[in-house]
């Protein structure tokens, strides 16, 4: 599975291009972190490789095939999409809300059957969250919300998640649950893309990476080269520092204001 | 096992119950009719038999057994488009009534009663007037806001609609449509007969029935647009059907017998503490207890004086208290 995206383009009605000229690849076993400051696109580009919203030039292929010419059926049983966990959750329980996940494909008129729960069970026990299921998704925390939102994302068995930052808003113990969730699909073949508010996630987890920029400028490429202490400095427009700890951990901190933000 | 156990318990009782209701209703009332004369008359009708004095008969096949149907129909048709409505718009709040349709309705009933139309004429005036509020409301809220933009042309519009049923109240003579109009805004099932319901059944049955067929998936109406995308679902679909069947079903309730408020609100909210969010049992237990709800309801509203109490009155009175009892006794509101 591969989702190419070429000289994609994006920009809303009134208003400058959002995301300009973007070229990468987010092959299957892949980890893919999109990186960028506030306000410079992270959320859109995610839209814009769903479908949810059209490149206004180039445009998206899903193994050499325009994804425009995809039925969006098809599309979205290969690709499968978890949104920011939110705060105006469902009184659902989890199992209920990952059974979702599989409406597409039972008919119109029917109801989920015990396959459906079955699948859901497994699907929750491989996640490690099987004493969640008959929780109501409202008294959940923000870390439980996320892996049930992840689950229901692959109860449609998808070959490509794309996730808008699973990591946002948790404890460490709930980012590291939901990165080692992460990078053990990617072990398992799948490929993943996810946005993200932490370079150093990127440079931990991911092996490629994007880094968009106010300007629309976006630079790709293996996560290593995009993103340094230069990099970060002209799109977030702070210094920074990057440290290797063991076991090819990485640390960054963010140290001072350039001075040429805005 | 215990679990299996206790939803076969209900999957019985919640259609048992209305049936009950049902079954004591045609005995009650001033007309005295034992179950005895009810069995001797069914036995008589089946095995062609002895039947009841024919007062009797008169009574409960014409009078009472139409009225009960309308009774559940009703209360079964406002609950689950109630149901439906609150999950739409991720309101507990919303009712039958949020996109205006019975305020549509109420205007097409009282010119209808200001022209002078007969009984049946009314009610199609009710049915056009309150599938057209709603039609208004979809072409004003279209646009920009998405779903809260429908929800606000929905209240510009019920206040729209329930200004020109003013209008008309003004000019209505005051000796004898005033008050019929009055009359009917309050809401009354006494005008039951089998012609009525077989031209205002079959929406509603039809509206329940694609409700009750859609009722897994109006689990994903909450969801956000590409929430929903992502589940494989075309939510802009499945909302305008489940606006289509709840706006028909409301419709054709209120040009039947007026406005009855609460129902659509009370029944859906004591289902949501009792079966949980999940419209695949919280629905179809709506749909019973909404029917059986709305009998009793109506029994009270014929028996308890001389003349009828209009039902909104009664559903009100009990419903107001009932729900801020339940709601300090469990977790609160919840979608």
């Amino acid at each position: 599975m591969k989702l190419t995206a070429e000289n994609a383009s994006f920009s809303y009605k009134r208003g400058g291009p959002v995301i300009r000229d973007l070229n990468f690849t987010a092959e299957s076993g892949e980890v893919t972190a999109i990186l960028g400051p506030n306000g410079a696109g992270k959320t859109t580009l995610v839209k814009c490789l769903m479908g949810f919203l059209r490149w206004t030039a180039g445009r998206s292929l899903l193994d050499g095939r325009d994804v425009r010419e995809i039925p969006e059926r098809e599309f979205l049983s290969r690709v499968s999409y978890v949104p920011q966990a939110r705060g105006g959750m469902l009184a659902l329980t989890a199992e209920d809300m990952i059974l979702l996940g599989v409406t597409g494909r039972i008919g119109v008129f029917s109801t989920p059957g015990e396959e459906e729960r079955r699948v859901v069970r497994e699907l929750a026990e491989s996640l490690g969250i099987a004493g969640l299921l008959p929780k109501k998704c409202t008294e959940m925390s923000g870390g439980e919300a996320q892996m049930v939102l992840i689950a229901r994302a692959l109860a449609s068995k998808p070959e490509l998640l794309i996730l808008d930052e699973p990591e946002s808003n948790l404890d460490f113990r709930n980012q590291l649950i939901v990165l080692e969730t992460l990078s053990r699909l990617a072990e398992d073949g799948m490929a993943v893309i996810f946005n993200t508010h932490y370079p150093e996630h990127a440079l931990t987890r991911a092996s490629k990476a994007l880094l968009l920029e106010k300007s629309g400028r976006t630079v790709a490429g293996p996560v290593g080269e995009v993103v340094t202490e230069e990099n970060i400095r002209s799109a977030f427009g702070v210094e920074a520092a990057i440290r290797e700890f063991e076991g090819g951990q990485f640390g960054i901190l963010p140290l001072r204001l350039t001075g040429e933000n805005e | 096992m215990t679990d299996k156990r206790r939803s076969l318990l209900w999957r019985i009782l919640l259609p048992a119950f209305p049936l009950l209701c049902g079954l004591i209703a045609l005995s009650v009332g001033r007309m005295g009719v034992t179950p005895a004369d009810i069995f001797k008359s069914v036995l008589g009708h089946i095995t062609g038999g002895e039947l009841p004095s024919g007062l009797i008969e008169k009574t409960l096949w014409n009078v009472r057994l139409p009225r009960i149907v309308l009774a559940m129909l009703v209360g079964a048709g406002l609950s689950a488009s109630g149901c439906a409505f609150q999950s739409l718009f991720s309101n507990p709040l919303a009712t039958p009534d949020t996109l205006g349709v019975a305020s549509g309705a109420s205007f097409g009933a009282a010119l209808g009663i200001l022209i002078g139309l007969p009984l049946l004429g009314t009610e199609a005036m009710a049915m056009l007037f309150g599938v057209c509020a709603v039609l208004l409301t979809a072409v004003a809220g279209r646009g920009r806001g998405g779903l809260s933009g429908v929800v606000l042309a929905g209240i510009m519009m019920g206040s729209l609609f329930n200004a020109l049923v003013s209008f008309v109240k003004y000019t209505a003579d005051t000796d004898t449509q005033l008050p019929a109009i009055t009359y009917w805004l309050m809401g009354s099932l006494g005008a039951a007969n089998w012609r009525e319901l077989a031209l205002g059944a079959p929406p509603i049955v039809c509206g329940v029935a694609v409700l009750l067929l859609l009722r897994w998936r109006l689990n994903l109406l909450p969801l956000s647009d590409e929430e929903a995308k992502a589940a494989g679902v075309n939510i802009r679909l499945l909302r305008i059907v489940t606006i289509t069947a709840a706006t028909l079903t409301t419709a054709s309730c209120v040009s039947m017998c007026g406005q009855v408020g609460w129902v659509g609100l009370l029944v859906p909210h004591i289902c949501r503490m009792k079966f949980g969010s999940n419209h695949l049992r919280l629905l179809p237990a709506s749909v019973f207890l909404g029917a059986g709800f709305l009998v009793v309801v109506d029994t009270v509203a014929r028996t308890a004086t001389a003349s009828d109490i209009p039902i909104s009155i009664l559903t009100a009175m009990v419903g107001a208290p009932f729900f801020i009892f339940l709601m300090r006794r469990s977790e609160g509101w919840q979608l």
